[in-house]
């Protein structure tokens, strides 16, 4: 099958795409995903089907919306069926995929100021765990059955970015000023269990993170200024590898789920980049493929940088994988659907 | 309008009322995005020098009517599937606008990018796909049962001839019952071997005029000779081919508009019509069909492209649509085909400039949009750094994440002016929400003094009121961005004698809590505050102080309290008050110490 592209239109600047992972076992490439838009009179989180009846068209379909009351700055997903979403008004939303979408439950403006509301601007699940991080500094932590959160970290003082478990009980925050920490949910004190900087006697922050799927102490970081910076969480005082990824900020990396070796980055100049591990072949057959991320000097000789989609005017804010099915979307009001992306 | 304001409401509160443009509308927002990608790829195309050549030009072209067209067809979807009257009004009336826009857009295409030497079949070609009835019309005759009885037969037919499309019009006159009399069969014969002028054809001008000639010559001949008769409507359709004005006026009402009449009797009358004769030729045939007087801004502006009077077009447009997509675009790509005429005091570069400055000042009235309106000012070279400057810094920030998308927007176009002034904005909603760290980072980022004063200043009166320092984790690592005023500065170093306390090294705690008193960097309101804690300090022994550091601190307290009465200044906090218990108990340690220090001097002597 060839790789396909398909640019879609939809009036609304787009913030975070989120594939809805397929629930059968052996079907690998996902049909539907949601979208959720920002910086709009009226923001909404929308379902799209990818999958239509007919072979020859593969324009997504859009299946249902929901209108939402503030940018939407976040979408996880908690199992195959229902998902969060964090808001610009410090609400969480979790909502369910039923044919159509539908919001369950809202954890309201639990990020705040002294008298005004803050933006909510992450939300990360590791099931039954679910934690969501605001510009208030705030680390909130949530069960899906509690009306309120269980229990809430004054993490930062300044805006926090970025999380990710780490492990059941860790998770892992990059704030604006590139401070990043690690926290033990455990813990009663208030106090990371480590903390270090992104880069030593500057001020990038951290705009994205992400875990590699199989490897949970492995932790890719994303700058303002379009570094990639990838963590050993069992030491991580310093950073693995530094690389360039981009001249501009790097606005989300998505390991592949499965192929957890291969990587996708969006970045603020508008270019979605699908990092193609060399090696990969030879390596899994000497028992290195583990430690690709880990290896340090990977930069040049290790990796193969392919650019998905030639480069388009504005930023690309979120971009996703499953399977062999791409979405990214961004600031010129289209997502692009990309199909038998080749591995 | 923007919605009603009832007067209840309006005592309280201020609007802004703003027109509602068509570029708003959902669908109408498709276009705006996609144009913005076909733009920049023609301006990279085009490159800092402007060289491009004209296939590329067309290419571009063809692509801004491709966007176009599919917003008329999703507008049309739209306005079929609305619920009310007015919705679908709205929407026909915003398809038809966008109709006429791509009518003239095309009509420009052919005569400033194309410019071919036979310029009537482009302009034939125009009216085909503008016009496509005569096709439509053939096709509902071809569908009824009889169809060479079908009372729209020889309409059908002259409009198929009107646009030249000799092959359909013989397959329709071979189904006519008629067809095997003498009359049909010479008729078809004429049509048949028509000679046509087409673009692309081997044939030089002066030979076809030459086998034109013949051709009519023909026709006329066997018309005299009574061959067609019998046959009122071939008779006229054998007028019409040879171009007889009468036979256009018994047909005149075939025509939706003058200018596809025009190019019809043209192409039977002066088929290699040059380009420069056009302009002419076409107001004479509007002023015969329809009269000057009756010219609505359609007309006018075809007229002019006809004239090749790009500032009348540009003008034209501008008055009737409510945004400038059309003449921005439009502008740009006629300016890099060099056929941009210049206004009287302002040269065509000014022009295309003004225009896109325009289109971008409307993308920017958008809650949305304006990101797209940033890169059109990037191909302003004169006004556009200014106006992205004077605009970003009134973009309102509602997250972080805006602000920092601003910012880099900025530094990649070297606005550091804006950068600052973001960074200044971003610093002061942080202190109103009592994030003073944050307070702090974005003052350090936009090496604003002032600001980082104030919100120095905050952090210091939150340590007096509870007794520990907010925003530790920000304090401990801001380094060198300590230095973007001397309060930070002093904040820090306060921060620093803290840490040095706790950790028991009193004698670097000791010579750090001199130093900020000595150097003056405190501030004064803050003296009490750490004359106090240098109070316990004092009651070491062996004396952390030496002597010199005593008298240090006593010449501070004495000042302190021969300055205290007559400073106006108000005590942000009861701790910075300093009375007479406070002054006693501080002179009390600062005499024991001394005297501590003169018996240690003693010994060691």
């Amino acid at each position: 099958m060839v790789e396909t592209v398909c640019a879609k239109f939809v009036s609304k600047k787009i913030r975070k795409v989120r594939w809805q992972r397929p629930a059968a076992f052996g079907r690998p490439n996902p049909e539907y995903f949601v979208a959720g838009s920002w910086d709009d009179e009226q923001n909404e989180v929308s379902l799209w089907n990818t999958v239509s009846p007919d072979e020859q068209n593969n324009d997504p379909i859009q299946v249902s919306t929901i209108p939402v009351t503030s940018d939407v700055n976040d979408i996880s997903f908690y199992d195959t069926s229902n998902f969060f979403v964090a808001l610009g008004n410090g609400t969480i939303m979790m909502v369910r995929i039923d044919k159509k979408l539908e919001v369950v439950h809202q954890w309201k403006d639990i990020h705040h100021f002294k008298s005004a509301k803050a933006p909510a601007t992450g939300i990360v699940c590791q099931s039954p765990e679910i934690a969501s991080i605001g510009e208030d500094g705030k680390l909130n932590l949530m069960r899906i059955n509690q009306d309120k959160p269980y229990k809430t970290i004054d993490a930062d003082s300044c805006s926090l970015n970025a999380a990710v478990f780490t492990s059941q009980n860790e998770i892992f925050t990059g704030n604006s000023r590139g401070m990043i920490k690690l926290w033990d949910l455990r813990s009663t004190t208030e106090k990371p269990v480590q903390s270090t900087s992104l880069a030593e006697d500057s001020e990038v922050g951290v705009s994205s993170m992400e875990r590699n799927p199989f490897q949970g102490h492995i932790v890719a970081v994303g700058g303002y200024d379009g570094m990639l910076t990838v963590y050993d969480m069992r030491k991580a005082q310093t950073p693995v590898t530094v690389m360039e990824a981009s001249d501009s900020c790097l606005n989300e990396l998505r390991f592949h789920p499965e192929r957890a070796d291969h990587l996708f980055t969006a970045s603020e100049s508008g270019a979605v980049w699908h990092w193609v591990p060399m090696g990969a072949k030879t390596a899994v057959s000497n028992g290195l493929s583990t430690n690709l991320w880990l290896s340090g000097d990977l930069a040049t000789q290790q990796l193969n940088i392919r650019e998905i989609l030639p480069s388009l005017p504005l930023a690309v804010n979120s971009v996703d994988v499953c399977g062999e099915s791409l979405i990214c979307g961004g600031d010129n009001e289209a997502f692009y659907y990309v199909s038998n992306v080749v591995f | 309008m923007a919605g009603p304001v009832s007067p209840q409401t309006c005592k309280k509160k201020l609007y802004t009322i703003s027109w509602e443009r068509t570029l708003y509308n959902p669908f109408v927002r498709k276009l705006v995005n996609e144009s913005c990608g076909a733009f920049t790829s023609l301006q990279i195309k085009a490159g800092t020098d402007g060289q491009i050549s004209s296939s590329e030009l067309i290419k571009s072209s063809h692509q801004y009517r491709c966007i176009m067209n599919a917003c008329i067809e999703d507008l049309n979807q739209a306005a079929d599937l609305a619920n009310s009257v007015e919705s679908n009004q709205a929407l026909q009336e915003m398809s038809e606008i966008f109709y006429k826009a791509e009518l003239v857009w095309n009509l420009c295409e052919i005569l400033y990018l194309e410019n071919p030497l036979g310029i009537l079949p482009h302009l034939l070609e125009w009216i085909r796909i503008h016009f496509p009835n005569a096709v439509e019309e053939t096709g509902t005759v071809l569908a009824s049962p009889n169809p060479g009885l079908h009372e729209s037969y020889w309409k059908a037919l002259y409009g198929l001839v009107f646009q030249l499309r000799l092959e359909s019009a013989t397959k329709l006159l071979r189904i006519h019952p008629d067809f095997q009399s003498e009359a049909f069969q010479s008729a078809y014969e004429l049509l048949k071997k028509m000679p046509v002028f087409s673009a692309n054809s081997t044939v030089s001008a002066p030979e076809f005029t030459f086998r034109w000639n013949h051709w009519k010559e023909e026709c006329e001949s066997r018309t005299q000779a009574g061959d067609f008769f019998e046959s009122k409507d071939l008779e006229l359709l054998l007028e019409i081919l040879c171009g007889k004005e009468e036979a256009f006026e018994k047909v005149g009402d075939h025509f939706e508009t003058w200018y596809q009449r025009m190019i019809t009797q043209l192409t039977f009358t002066q088929p290699t019509i040059g380009t420069l004769s056009l302009g002419d030729e076409a107001e004479q045939f509007f002023a015969s069909l329809i009269g000057l007087d009756d010219l609505t801004s359609l007309d006018a502006t075809l007229l002019a492209v006809l004239r090749r009077d790009t500032r009348k077009v540009i003008g034209e447009m501008q008055g009737v649509l409510d945004n400038s997509w059309f003449t921005a675009h439009l502008a740009d790509l006629l300016y890099h085909a060099g056929a941009l005429q210049s206004f009287e005091d302002i040269n065509s570069l000014q022009l295309r400039e003004t225009l896109l400055r325009d289109y971008s000042i409307c993308l920017f009235s958008h809650q949305s949009l304006w990101s797209v309106g940033v890169l059109y000012l990037d191909h302003c070279p004169n006004v556009g750094s200014a106006t992205l400057e004077h605009l970003l810094t009134r973009l309102p920030c509602q997250s972080e994440m805006k602000a920092t998308k601003i910012i880099s927007l900025a530094e990649r176009r070297k606005l550091t002016s804006v950068v600052t002034s973001v960074c200044r904005v971003m610093g002061r909603r942080a202190l109103a929400n009592r994030r003073l760290g944050a307070a702090v980072a974005w003052a350090v980022k936009a090496q604003d003094a002032p600001l980082a004063t104030y919100a120095a200043d905050a952090v210091l009166k939150s340590y007096l009121q509870d007794s520990d320092f907010t925003s530790t984790d920000l304090l401990d690592s801001l380094g060198a961005g300590l230095l973007a005023s001397d309060r930070l500065a002093f904040l820090g170093k306060y921060r620093e004698f803290h840490r040095l306390y706790n950790s028991n090294d009193f004698h670097s705690a000791a010579g750090l809590l001199i130093s900020l008193i000595s150097s003056r960097i405190a501030p004064k309101y803050f003296w009490t505050v750490l004359l106090m804690d240098a109070l316990p300090l004092l009651e070491t022994n062996p004396p952390v102080f030496t002597s010199e550091q005593t008298y240090e601190l006593m010449q501070s307290l004495q000042e302190l309290t021969s300055s205290f009465q007559d400073d106006a200044e108000i005590n942000p906090h009861p701790n910075c008050q300093l009375n007479s218990d406070k002054t006693m108990l501080i002179t009390l340690a600062l005499s024991r110490n001394l005297a501590k220090c003169f018996v240690q001097q003693t010994v060691c002597d």
